[in-house]
């Protein structure tokens, strides 16, 4: 019998402090074993002054040692701890972190809204099929109307499109509304939500989403009231429904809530805000039912992120593809060059020793497709409009991590090299530096390849030794500007692999 | 025995159903053997120990402070009182008769003579001043009383006192030590004979008062409001400020005094403290009857009660079986005292000396420190088991002993956690976590009951062992909750009080009255031991005019009022009074034929629902569905040990006519119990189990 492993799972979230104690089966699937969460109002604290208050602090660290204390006789193989929205956002992070690593050696790390996008996706995705098959065949969104942010993320033809972890959320806004209420809070909230998602919903074009799957736990009250079951983990709720008990909680207070829906304290306050948060989105598409997730994805997503994401990626390597491909699209980048660049990319990668992973290949791919979309800002120095918009766009599958290495390879992708007075190059991590160059060698030279953006030099084949690559095309044309091209570009290659670069047709 | 003030109100009077239940007690009590019978005397006595400790006192301070809230049928606390004192003394005085003209007569035939002071002849003098001067002389002290204030000084609650008045007209008190056997046995021929130390000390009580003589003197016992409340918000350590109000239960006002011997001097007594001449209860048998439960229990004298009880191998589970195997692949549920609890305590101590033992946790409520579950709590915490526990310091009158063995277990290693600050920790739970080969494993134990090897043999309790993993997973929620560790818990399976119990019972009545409403068949049935939350109450009037068939068997307690014609006439209430105190809560929901049955730790009852930790839970196994359904039928069947409320508040008393056989629910259960057992040990001859190591693999 192989041993079972036993991780903790600690997610420090807006409103509360959660804890799962898993094993690992023999089939591969986690058991939970035991669970816990206590209330932090560290929402409260960072949505309305920016950071954590000391009290938080302190009661944050009492209810990590509390824990440590239900986890001691299970016999721990590994504890992950993960804080999200609201730590990330709070200006005092560090400090939280530090001192929960001091007093409980927990060490706490931050995910970022579009990494628990991904493995929110790959949770719905199954079941949502299983119950709805033409899903994917229209423009459809996937909604979790949290205490401080509202993820979303959008689909076509079943591939995410585009993701978002907008800063919208029940909390959020009541902290906001709470510091400057006159007349009814209700009525206020209600204005506010409805403005702002109002904006929003028009720039991301959401009248064009016709399916809709909603997950959280509010979202999973309303449909284990008025859902129909569709399968064990799915329900729906049909529209009118959805509509007449908004209406018909809206005339309750927190402790008739409480009473009538049987809701613990916490979340009937927020329950009210988080549904015409969830309204207000739902109104904006055309859809005429929301789909629920049924289960507490939650913890399977918590499961998953706790024990590797080796099947997560080859799952999102084409929801990556995908995704830069939506991104290039609209920054009108040459398309069919950008796709030319990567799979000749792809051909150099595959054939030269990186030592690099997988991952890192989907990044080169991602950058490939991204290289130009710069020129759509301004063609002079669109290598660095290029690494702006990436760092700062919402690619699916890329963490903000990712999105750094791609934004490097791509900045260098033209004549500059990284150099120490690079600051922002800089900051990257050696790992991270080793990527950026030895991916951005790679861009260079298969971006050389079409210099003529006709997409004639086709790699062939590729030969390397003595101390040369020899690059082979079909292609009998003309093929000295990309041999001028390459002449430029290589040197950098050169520096990095030791190896000469020669193009032969 | 009426229980209701006013002909039109909706329900009974909570107080005064209690004395009626209490009535009952004693009249089961009247038709035993000597011994049997003068232990209910006891317990109905010791009942109202309590009940003046409670709800006596609570009336009372209700009366005193002048302010409060009006029961359901409007009755003032004042009127109540009244009428609750005069019913508490029909019920006390004929306990009293009883005792003196019934039971101690009877006893005496016996061979078992309680001698009073005008029996004592030269023998019973002689041993009797060897006592005193040997034992009681040395110890005792006479304080002189001149102001009320030193008499309350000098009187402990529940203690008997010998009240002295001397020629001078002074008054003195001396403490009927409590560290001596109050019983002085001697055989005189075929009979025993038995001095009372109390008696010693009034007979020879002038010795304490050189040169003065005893004008007259009188046995008394004061009992004091004790319904101690605790400053939760204070930044006091809870468990010494637990300490100060146990301490402070010395000094609550009086609410009861009885007394014995001198009537006059008695009552003087009780004009020093105050009370009013109702609360006045002179007797002429012993003072404090519950010490004479140990004479009950004494060995040789079999033919002067009823035969000693053995509880059962459990129908569930042979002694051969692993309980762990066993529970992998089924629940087992066990009906005490019937079956014995011995299976249970058997899994913890297993659990506690095994090294794949992860950890225990418990809930602990009026648990004697002597308890087998205890003791291997504290084993597994030395074994470096987590333990876990969860005390309820609060259990009423056992605040002090709790706090004694939590001590213990907190010594050997064990998290103990001293209830929550709100609510009473009710629940009866154990759960297991052990380490199997392939996985981490849970095991729940979930009762009606206490984990009380005393009345595990008394009291009659289901309860459930299951590995079942949406129960384990909402026990350990609960468990997380309690401790501390998380907050309100969201569980699949279980219901708890205050969160969802409350609601659930509701719901679950509500269903049945709409099936009814639909034409379907609609029953309820179901067994506690009070009724008394209006809400549920209400529910189930609206389910009997809907055409609910709603029979319940309410042991204590009942402010429901059946039969009353467009309001509960579908619904018939009875209550057992037998050897066993009937103390299980089971429901039984028809839910169209797709019957819903519970267990649970909770009454019906507003405490239950909203000021404490309860358990509802579901029992899946179709055979134990049946099993809790024949019990709960044989009660209504029972036509000797029943009584059934009429809608005028009385209790009636069933008796077979010539007709009938006569039926008695607990002799049936235990010959039920008895016989399954047999029939296993039977199956398990027949089988051939040979003894031999495993086969060696080749």
């Amino acid at each position: 019998m192989q041993k079972q492993e036993i991780i903790a799972i600690i997610d420090i979230g807006s409103s509360a402090i959660r804890l799962l104690i898993a094993q690992s089966r023999p089939s591969s699937e986690w058991d939970l074993v035991d669970s816990a969460e206590r209330s932090l109002a560290l929402g409260r604290d960072v949505f309305r002054n920016g950071s954590i208050d000391r009290k938080t602090i302190n009661r944050a660290v009492a209810i990590l040692k509390d824990f440590m204390e239900l986890m001691a006789p299970y016999g721990i193989d590994r504890i992950v701890a993960i804080g999200t929205s609201a730590l990330r956002e709070s200006e005092n992070r560090e400090v939280f972190i530090n001192r929960v690593l001091l007093q409980t050696g927990i060490e706490v790390a931050v995910i970022d809204g579009v990494e628990a996008n991904q493995l929110t996706w790959l949770a719905v995705r199954e079941p949502l099929e299983a119950v709805c098959a033409d899903f994917k065949h229209y423009k459809s969104m996937i909604i979790e109307v949290g205490a401080g942010n509202t993820e979303l993320m959008i689909l076509r033809k079943g591939n995410i499109m585009a993701s978002y972890a907008l800063p919208i959320g029940a909390l959020r806004y009541l902290q906001r509304i709470d510091s400057k209420v006159d007349g009814s809070v209700e009525e206020t909230f209600r204005h506010h939500a409805s403005r702002n998602i109002r904006g929003i919903s028009h720039e991301l074009d959401l009248s064009k989403i016709s399916k809709l799957l909603a997950i959280g736990s509010d979202a999973r009250l309303v449909a284990s009231r008025l859902g129909k079951s569709l399968s064990p983990q799915m329900d729906v709720i049909p529209l009118a429904a959805f509509r007449e008990f908004i209406k018909e909680i809206e005339t309750y207070n927190s402790d008739e809530l409480v009473e009538h829906l049987n809701l613990p304290w916490n979340e009937a306050e927020l329950l009210y805000p988080s549904l015409i948060i969830l309204n207000e989105f739902v109104e904006s598409t055309r859809a005429d039912e929301i789909f629920v997730h049924s289960g507490n994805i939650r913890q399977g997503l918590l499961v998953n992120y706790a024990t590797g994401h080796s099947a997560l990626r080859e799952i999102f390597s084409t929801q990556v593809i995908e995704s830069s491909r939506g991104i290039a699209k609209h920054y009108r980048a040459n398309m069919k060059h950008a796709e030319f660049v990567r799979k000749q990319a792809i051909v150099l990668y595959n054939k030269l020793n990186t030592e690099l992973d997988l991952k890192d290949r989907l990044l080169l791919e991602s950058a490939a497709l991204l290289h130009d979309i710069g020129t759509y800002i301004s063609a002079e120095n669109h290598h660095k409009h290029s690494q702006y918009i990436i760092q700062n766009s919402d690619i699916f599958g890329l963490s903000v991590a990712d999105k750094e290495i791609v934004g490097h390879i791509v900045r260098y992708h033209r004549r500059s090299q990284p150099r120490n007075s690079h600051t922002s190059y800089m900051k990257l991590d050696r790992r991270s530096r080793i990527i950026v160059q030895k991916l951005a060698a790679l861009l260079r030279i298969a971006d050389a390849l079409d210099r003529s953006h006709t997409q004639s030099v086709v790699i062939s084949d590729l030969k390397a030794g003595n101390k040369k690559l020899t690059i082979f095309t079909a292609y009998a044309g003309d093929i000295s500007m990309e041999k001028l091209s390459l002449a430029e570009k290589s040197d950098f290659f050169e520096n990095l692999f030791g190896l000469k670069i020669l193009l032969r047709n | 025995m009426g229980v209701f003030t006013k002909n039109t109100s909706k329900y009974f009077l909570r107080e005064l159903s209690w004395n009626a239940f209490n009535f009952r007690v004693m009249k089961e009590g009247e038709s035993l053997k000597p011994l049997d019978s003068l232990k209910f005397m006891a317990i109905t006595s010791s009942n109202y120990d309590e009940f003046f400790m409670i709800r006596v006192a609570g009336l009372m301070r209700k009366v005193r402070e002048g302010n409060h809230a009006l029961p359901p049928d409007g009755t003032l606390p004042s009127v109540l009182l009244d009428k609750l004192l005069k019913e508490i003394k029909v019920v006390v005085s004929r306990q009293d008769a009883n005792v003196c003209h019934e039971i101690f007569p009877a006893l005496a035939d016996n061979g078992i003579h309680i001698t009073t002071l005008q029996d004592w002849n030269s023998r019973e003098r002689k041993v009797a001043v060897d006592i005193f001067e040997k034992e009681l002389f040395p110890i005792c002290t006479a304080i002189a009383i001149n102001k009320k204030k030193q008499f309350d000084a000098a009187i402990s609650q529940g203690h008997i006192h010998a009240a002295c008045l001397l020629n001078d007209g002074k008054l003195a008190i001396i403490r009927l030590p409590d560290n001596l056997d109050r019983y002085r046995e001697y055989q005189t021929g075929n009979t025993l004979k038995i001095v009372l130390l109390e008696d010693i000390l009034i007979a020879y009580a002038e010795k304490f008062f050189p040169g003065q003589i005893l004008k007259s003197s009188c046995l008394f016992r004061i009992t004091r409001d004790a319904d101690i409340s605790i400053d939760e918000d204070s930044d006091m350590n809870f468990l010494s400020a637990m300490e100060e109000a146990l301490e402070g239960r010395k000094n609550g006002f009086p609410v009861r005094l009885e007394s014995h011997g001198d009537f006059k001097l008695a009552k003087h007594i009780r004009e020093i403290i105050d009370l009013p001449e109702e609360n006045h209860f002179h007797l002429l048998s012993p003072l404090n009857l519950k010490s004479f439960y140990k004479l009950c229990e004494k060995s040789d004298f079999e033919h002067l009660r009823s035969p000693y009880f053995t509880s059962q191998t459990p129908w569930d589970l042979s002694e051969s079986e692993d309980i762990w195997e066993t529970l992998k692949e089924r629940d087992l549920l066990f009906h005490h005292p019937y079956e014995s609890f011995a299976p249970v305590v058997h899994m913890v101590n297993e659990a506690a000396d095994s090294p794949i033992t992860l950890a225990i946790k418990a809930t602990l409520y009026r648990t004697s420190g002597n308890s087998p579950i205890v003791h291997a709590l504290i084993r597994a915490a030395e074994n470096g088991i987590q333990v876990m526990v969860v005390v309820e310091p609060r259990a009423r009158f056992d605040e002090s002993a709790n706090l004694d063995w939590a001590a213990r277990l907190e010594h050997a290693g064990a998290i103990v956690v001293y209830g929550l600050a709100t609510f009473k920790v009710h629940l009866k739970s154990l759960l297991v976590i052990r380490r199997e080969e392939d996985r981490i494993r849970r095991y729940l134990h979930l009762g009606t009951g206490n984990y009380n090897d005393v009345t595990a043999t008394l009291y009659s309790d289901l309860s459930l062992i299951t590995s079942n993993t949406d129960f384990t997973r909402d026990a350990a929620l609960i468990f997380n909750a309690i401790t501390g560790y998380s907050s309100e818990p969201k569980l699949k399976k279980l219901f708890i009080a205050p969160f969802s119990l409350r609601q659930e019972t509701l719901r679950l009545i509500k269903q049945e009255e709409k099936r009814a409403r639909s034409g379907e068949v609609a029953e309820i049935l179901g067994k506690m031991n009070t009724l008394a939350d209006t809400e549920v109450i209400d529910a189930l009037y609206r389910a009997s005019e809907a055409g609910v068939k709603i029979s319940l068997n309410v042991r204590g307690v009942c402010c429901l009022r059946p039969g009353i014609k467009g309001l509960s006439e579908n619904i018939r209430i009875i209550s057992i009074i037998d050897t066993f105190l009937e103390h299980a809560r089971a429901f039984i929901y028809h839910n169209g034929g797709r019957e819903k049955v519970f267990l649970s730790s909770s009454d019906w009852m507003p405490r239950n629902f909203d000021e404490r930790i309860e358990i509802l839970f579901p029992i899946s196994d179709q055979a134990h569905k049946r099993r809790i359904r024949s019990i709960l039928e044989s009660y209504f069947k029972d036509n000797t040990k029943s009584w059934e409320l009429r809608q005028d508040g009385s209790w009636k008393r069933y008796k077979p006519n010539e007709n009938q056989q006569p039926f008695r629910a607990q002799k049936y259960l235990t010959e039920i119990a008895r016989l399954r057992a047999e029939e296993k040990t039977l199956q398990e001859k027949k089988a051939l189990s040979v003894r031999r190591s495993p086969a060696k693999e080749k």
